[in-house]
């Protein structure tokens, strides 16, 4: 190999190494920012079933926005009081098919809800996609919006 | 046999070190649960900015302008709970499968968190969706974010408004 050519080499692998590494890194790191929220959304499934008030005091941002299937957007205050109630109960659960796009210390969750519910007396047992948005606050991931639309629904 | 680090390696290794510091003393600093308020209005009149460009470009079907709004891996969740990507979303408005017969769209709350901006309002527009006309309100969440100095259209969804509380469709009635 000629003296020319070897300076190439070297050339192209210091220009594509750092990318290289860096997307590496990057990929590294998304799978590890996946794995955080899906454990932090695996918390947030149980305890919504046991209406632990606690665990959902943790997870949800104060300012959560969540509107619901039939439209109507609700806090953080109104949605705890649902489950402490029991005004918002799970028959059934079955939650998944998730789909994360993230961008830094903001991940974006869609995923599709199965789950039997009873909201203030009435059964939905109509399939419902959600929109989920964590962000990392203080090191934490937190809830900070929901948003749930029922598949199909009639108009 | 231990090798002695080159300085490219050394050099690589600094840079992790002040990213990775970089990164946290964001985190600390940067995203607050409390934001600043100044900034917030400042980031809310950007982005209401942004979605009139979006609201106008929309009902042009002027997918130039969308393009640029939205994020390259957008995720559009409608009212019928269909998931469609950028690729979707900008198709239905080439083919005019999408159509806007009256718009109106308001009722915006902003929660701003550094470079991440949740946005929820209400649409009273009348849509024709592949042939179906749409005249319910819709609830909608979207989700801005600052990629490369720009905030993004990244994600969205609307939810037809079937409760009939009446601060729920105030903004529609009046």
């Amino acid at each position: 190999m000629s003296v020319g050519r070897l300076l190439l080499v070297i050339v192209l692998i210091a220009f594509a190494c750092p990318r290289i590494v860096k997307a590496q890194s990057d990929a590294s790191s998304q799978a590890s920012i996946q794995q955080e929220v899906l454990k932090v959304e695996a918390e947030r499934d149980e305890a919504m079933q046991k209406a632990d008030m606690a665990v959902l005091n943790r997870i949800y941002a104060d300012n959560v926005v969540i509107v619901n299937t039939r439209g109507l957007s609700l806090t953080k205050a109104q949605r705890l009081g649902d489950f402490q109630s029991g005004d918002l109960k799970f028959l059934s659960f079955d939650q998944g098919d998730y789909s994360f796009h993230i961008y830094g210390d903001n991940v974006i969750l869609n995923g599709r809800a199965n789950s039997v519910v009873q909201f203030h007396g009435k059964v939905n047992r109509i399939p419902r996609k959600f929109t989920l948005t964590y962000i990392k606050l203080n090191g934490e991931w937190r809830l900070v919006a929901q948003n749930e639309t029922l598949i199909d629904q009639p108009q | 046999m231990r090798l002695k680090r080159s300085p490219c390696v050394r050099i690589l290794r600094r840079l992790v070190i002040l990213s990775t510091l970089t990164t946290t003393l964001h985190g600390l600093l940067g995203a607050q649960e409390q934001p600043v308020a100044s900034q917030d209005s400042a980031v809310e009149k950007e982005i209401l900015s942004i979605e009139t460009l979006k609201n106008d470009a929309m009902q042009k079907g002027d997918t130039k302008v969308l393009k640029q709004i939205y994020g390259d891996s957008l995720i559009f969740v409608n009212a019928r709970g269909q998931v469609l990507t950028k690729k979707d979303r900008e198709k239905e408005f080439e083919s005019g499968s999408v159509k806007y017969v009256s718009f109106r769209q308001g009722d915006y709350h902003f929660r701003i968190y550094g470079n991440t901006a949740v946005v929820t309002g209400i649409a009273c527009s009348v849509v024709d969706y592949h042939g179906r006309i749409n005249q319910t309100p819709r609830r909608f969440t979207s989700v801005y974010v600052k990629l490369d100095g720009r905030w993004r259209f990244v994600a969205h969804q609307a939810t037809l408004v079937s409760d009939k509380e009446p601060r729920n469709l105030q903004y529609c009635s009046n």
